[in-house]
């Protein structure tokens, strides 16, 4: 009866999935949701979760486990809520759906099945992991990178034998058994203590691979596999395809890339070179292919947490012989759902990559998926948006910060990096604008698309402008394209003709931007003059003020280039106002203002030693919320809160994953001017709520402990000097207390970061004093 | 009157100048009632006109306004009232009253974090005071006067702490010292009379109740 309830249930989630498969247009992909009811896990406060765990607590031996278990507890609980309720963490969707499914049939007649729940989070990473409460977390970024079901259910059964063997919480107690010196820990010093719990981490790991073998081995997935997904492990910094790059996708009848720009052979796929790389190592080439064989079993760093993949493998292939199998499948549950789901996590990857200035990985991840969906406006606006990011970047200076250096490339996807490296800011801008005309031409009204260009042709024109290279030059004066300027490499130089020739659009919209360019350089230059007279008249007095003056122009001009890469440097930073009564240029005005899941964090210990008080911090969050409705009403009453939703708000999760991926993107750009990659969502969502600003904050409250030092020092001079004792006793033995508050606001109109101010106030976080400084804060926001 | 003109136009020119600031929750101005127990003041005061009796335990009520014209800057006007008596110990029988109104303009800057009206203070202010002796039972007649009246400035300097205990009141424990430096060789009667009056205000202990008003 059980088994054909769970059939039933199987068959019905299979239907939904099917169905839901059908509903996604992968043409205009909107980013994954979730949806239907509130899971209880995502309801129920952290405090309530660690109290559960009570009797287990109660059960330990001894009192070194007991305060281990109770720490790890606490910590495990608020931890989880963390991740479940920051949105990025997928319920009652296609792809957990699907994993449950697959988990169910690994688990098929296993009591602790019910325990178990197996959860998607949004993720680049390539990555699973368990919770001691059986909570399974799955990356898209792994899920984008298993060729077949069997792969993942493979890592899955890793992952359920972590929980069962409660590889967590036993980890945990040993960490503090090695710190503490406890048993057969006693005098070790740093370094063996840290080799310890390293290696005690890989006994965990390989246990479940053993028993998680042992598991999978029982089902009816293929052996082979277990193979493959240990090499999707090892070869998880790649993206997830390996097509070649084609030229045809970036080169116009002008925009013509020379041959050395294209690679012909790639870089091996090599993990122990990345590696190497990674950790700044030179590795020689020869040797490392000629050892390669002889030592890939040995290679086992005891500083990592995990044994090396070679060694896993070894073990489990002497068990694997051990086995007979009879049926080798790759997929039980549904091939047309993995794929299914394989291609949302692939789509969503695009989405992350982006997110998180990985630009180049992004256009290489798109480009793949526009092999099999050519006609995605989705992934082509995956691929204008990584070149709009590079370019940005690039043309500010700040190209280190979004390249991937060559050397941590391998295979086809080594050619983008490669590319890029050479063409360069402005080869960069120039084929982006190239591709996003395109783009453009296909999709006439997208509002979007035409900021994009406008913002890369800006960039360009604007920094060409500035480094008097004459790149800014009018394409109706062609014959003069071929003789101007020759120290610009043609691709550059004629990068645009083949579009003026043939698109008057194209011509009238360039001359447009570039005429606005030259207007605005003539202007400053003409006020620059200017100045540069009025400073002249005023020193005419002294020749030699005058020379020095005219030096040091000349000086500037040398270091213009420099100077504005500083500057743009200067603009990713986040420029922090820590005083009340300096702000930036810009601030809000009247309008609605949306807080996004204000934070309240209150720690405990010495300098250097803080320990975070879990319980006292989620009920100061709950008192924050309170006392910012107070603030906000006196200050900028037309407000909304968004606090982490603890009923059936599952929109309000999928708004705060948004707000959070826009605020997390906004503030690596810093100050740098281009729109974020979820663009026309959030303007749709600010629309929605008619709100022109967020504001995320953040309040910490410390108490930081008198030391030692400092208890004796306050005895010491009491005794000296008498009559201030009470004093010298007061500072040297009360706590000192701190509230800081950090608050970053955007405006969302202009799709940017307006003001970054913090308040470090060495002040009791008392309900009057957060009153006082989060009023004192939002009246400097507002500037009445 | 000068004096008062100018004290407006100072307070103007600061509220013009400030007019971002936050007071609490946007409550700017406060009326408090502050109850100052003075110290009793003992021994001998004048050499010129010789020793005299003590002076009792005495408080004073003062009621005063203040201004939040800086984060940290509160400007304000009190007005302070207060007698006490002189006692001759040894028969037990007040000797004098001393009947004094003064009125003061301080300011208030807060310590440390600390965002005006809000947390610890310290107060530095200038008093006009006018004082009246009376001996409603002729028993200073041997001393040579009877009734006095006599003005004069103090300065006034202090320490304290504004505890909110809502969104609207708060109490507030201080300390504070009130000077005027005189040479008792050369003063007259009516300037030793301040001074006795003075030397009872060295040391002030206050607590005080406060209203956020707007």
């Amino acid at each position: 009866m059980k088994n054909k309830l769970s059939l039933l249930l199987l068959l019905l989630g299979l239907v939904s999935i099917s169905t839901i498969a059908q509903t996604v247009d992968f043409n205009n992909y909107a980013p994954i949701q979730s949806s239907g009811t509130l899971p209880d896990e995502f309801r129920t406060n952290s405090y309530a979760k660690y109290k559960e765990k009570e009797a287990v607590i109660a059960k330990a031996k001894t009192k070194i486990e007991r305060e281990a278990k109770d720490q790890y507890y606490l910590e495990n609980a608020f931890a989880l809520d963390n991740i479940l309720k920051d949105g990025k963490v997928l319920f009652n969707d296609t792809i957990s759906a699907y994993l449950t499914a697959v988990m169910d049939k690994i688990l098929e007649n296993r009591e602790t099945k019910k325990n178990v729940r197996v959860y998607c989070i949004k993720s680049a990473v390539v990555n699973a992991y368990t919770t001691g409460e059986g909570f399974v977390f799955v990356t898209t970024g792994l899920l984008a990178c298993v060729r077949n079901e069997a792969q993942l259910a493979f890592i899955l059964s890793h992952e359920y034998m972590h929980y069962v063997y409660k590889h967590s919480i036993k980890g945990y107690i040993e960490t503090k058994k090695v710190l503490k010196g406890k048993g057969e820990y006693q005098n070790l010093d740093y370094d063996k203590k840290y080799l310890a719990r390293k290696a005690f981490s890989r006994e965990q790991e390989s246990e479940a691979d053993l028993k998680g073998f042992e598991l999978y081995a029982k089902s009816d997935y293929s052996y082979e596999d277990v193979d493959s997904s240990f090499q999707v492990l090892k070869y998880s910094y790649l993206p997830f395809g390996s097509v070649p790059f084609k030229r045809s996708f970036i080169e116009s009848n002008t925009f013509k890339t020379p041959d050395d720009f294209w690679l012909t052979t790639y870089a091996d796929l090599d993990a122990k070179a990345y590696e190497a790389a990674v950790n700044g190592k030179v590795e020689d080439k020869s040797d490392s292919e000629a050892d390669s064989d002889d030592n890939s079993s040995e290679d086992d760093d005891e500083t990592s947490t995990h044994p090396s993949i070679d060694k896993r493998l070894d073990a489990l292939h002497e068990r694997m012989d051990e086995e007979t199998k009879t049926t080798k499948k790759h997929f039980l549950v549904s091939e047309d759902a993995f794929y299914f789901i394989q291609k949302i996590s692939r789509f969503e990857l695009v989405r992350m990559n982006l997110l998180t200035q990985n630009y180049e990985r992004a256009l290489y991840n798109a480009y793949n998926l526009l092999q099999t969906d050519p006609q995605s406006k989705y992934l082509k606006k995956c691929v204008v948006k990584a070149l709009y990011g590079i370019s940005i970047y690039a043309n500010s200076g700040n190209m280190s910060k979004v390249h991937v250096k060559q050397k941590f490339a391998q295979g086809p996807w080594e050619q983008v990096p490669a590319l890029v490296n050479k063409l360069g800011g402005a080869g960069v801008s120039v084929w982006a604008v190239n591709y996003i005309w395109q783009v453009r031409k296909e999709y006439p009204n997208d509002k979007e698309l035409k900021i994009i260009c406008d913002d890369v042709l800006k960039s360009l024109l604007k920094t060409y402008s500035k480094r008097k290279k004459d790149f800014v030059t009018s394409y109706s004066d062609t014959a003069g394209l071929t003789t101007r300027n020759k120290k610009l490499k043609p691709y550059i130089r004629l990068g645009f003709l083949d579009l003026v020739t043939n698109d008057a659009e194209f011509k009238t919209y360039y001359d447009g931007i570039y005429n606005k360019i030259i207007e605005a350089k003539k202007q400053k230059e003409s006020s620059e003059n200017d100045e540069q007279e009025e400073v002249a008249a005023v020193e005419t007095k002294s020749s030699k003020t005058s020379k020095k003056k005219a030096t040091v122009t000349e000086k500037e001009e040398e270091n213009e280039d420099d100077d504005e890469t500083k500057k743009n440097n200067a603009a990713i930073e986040i420029q922090w106002n820590d005083k009340l009564t300096k702000g930036n240029s810009e601030y809000i005005k009247d309008g609605k203002v949306v807080i996004l899941t204000p934070h309240y964090y209150q720690s405990e210990g010495e300098d250097g030693s803080q320990t975070i008080l879990y319980p006292e911090s989620e009920r100061g969050n709950e008192r924050l919320v309170g006392l910012l409705a107070d603030v906000l009403d006196k200050s900028i009453p037309n407000y909304e809160i968004i606090s982490r939703p603890t009923a059936e708000e599952v929109q309000q999760l999928n708004d705060i994953s948004l707000l959070s991926d826009w605020v997390d993107e906004r503030l690596d750009h810093g100050k740098l001017k281009l729109i974020s990659v979820d663009y026309e969502r959030i303007q749709a969502y600010a629309t929605k709520k008619g709100c022109d600003n967020l504001v995320s904050l953040s309040v910490s409250s410390v108490v930081e402990k008198k030391d030692l030092g400092s208890k004796i020092s306050a005895v010491m001079y009491s005794v000296m000097l008498f009559p201030l004792a009470p004093i010298f006793l007061y500072k040297g033995f009360s706590p000192a207390h701190y509230t800081n508050i950090y608050a970053v606001t955007f405006n969302f109109k202009k799709d940017r970061l307006v003001d970054a101010s913090r308040q470090l106030s060495s002040v009791r976080s008392s309900n009057f004093e957060l009153k006082s400084h989060l009023y004192a804060y939002f009246l400097n926001l507002k500037k009445i | 009157m000068r004096t008062l003109l100018f004290i407006t136009l100072f307070i103007s020119s600061f509220l013009i100048a400030n007019s971002q600031v936050p007071g609490y929750l946007g409550k700017r101005l406060s009326v408090s009632v502050t109850e100052l127990l003075g110290s009793p003041a003992w021994g001998e005061f004048s050499p010129k006109y010789g020793s005299e009796p003590y002076v009792n335990f005495h408080n004073f009520t003062r009621i005063a306004g203040e201004y939040a014209v800086g984060n940290k800057t509160m400007l304000g006007l009190s007005c302070c009232l207060g007698s006490m008596g002189f006692y001759d110990y040894n028969n037990d029988y007040p000797m004098a009253k001393l009947n004094a109104t003064a009125i003061e303009v301080h300011t208030k800057l807060f310590l440390g974090d600390h965002i005006a009206p809000l947390g610890k203070y310290i107060s530095l202010g200038l008093a006009f005071q006018r004082m009246k002796e009376t001996d409603p039972l002729n028993y200073s007649i041997n001393y040579g006067f009877k009734e006095y009246t006599t003005n004069f400035f103090t300065f006034h300097f202090g320490f304290g702490a504004n505890f909110f205990i809502n969104d609207f009141l708060y109490f507030t424990p201080s300390l504070e010292t009130n000077l005027h430096f005189q040479d008792p060789d050369q003063e007259t009667l009516d300037e030793y009379i301040a001074r006795r009056w003075q030397v009872s205000s060295y040391a002030l202990f206050g607590i005080g109740v406060g209203v956020l008003v707007f």
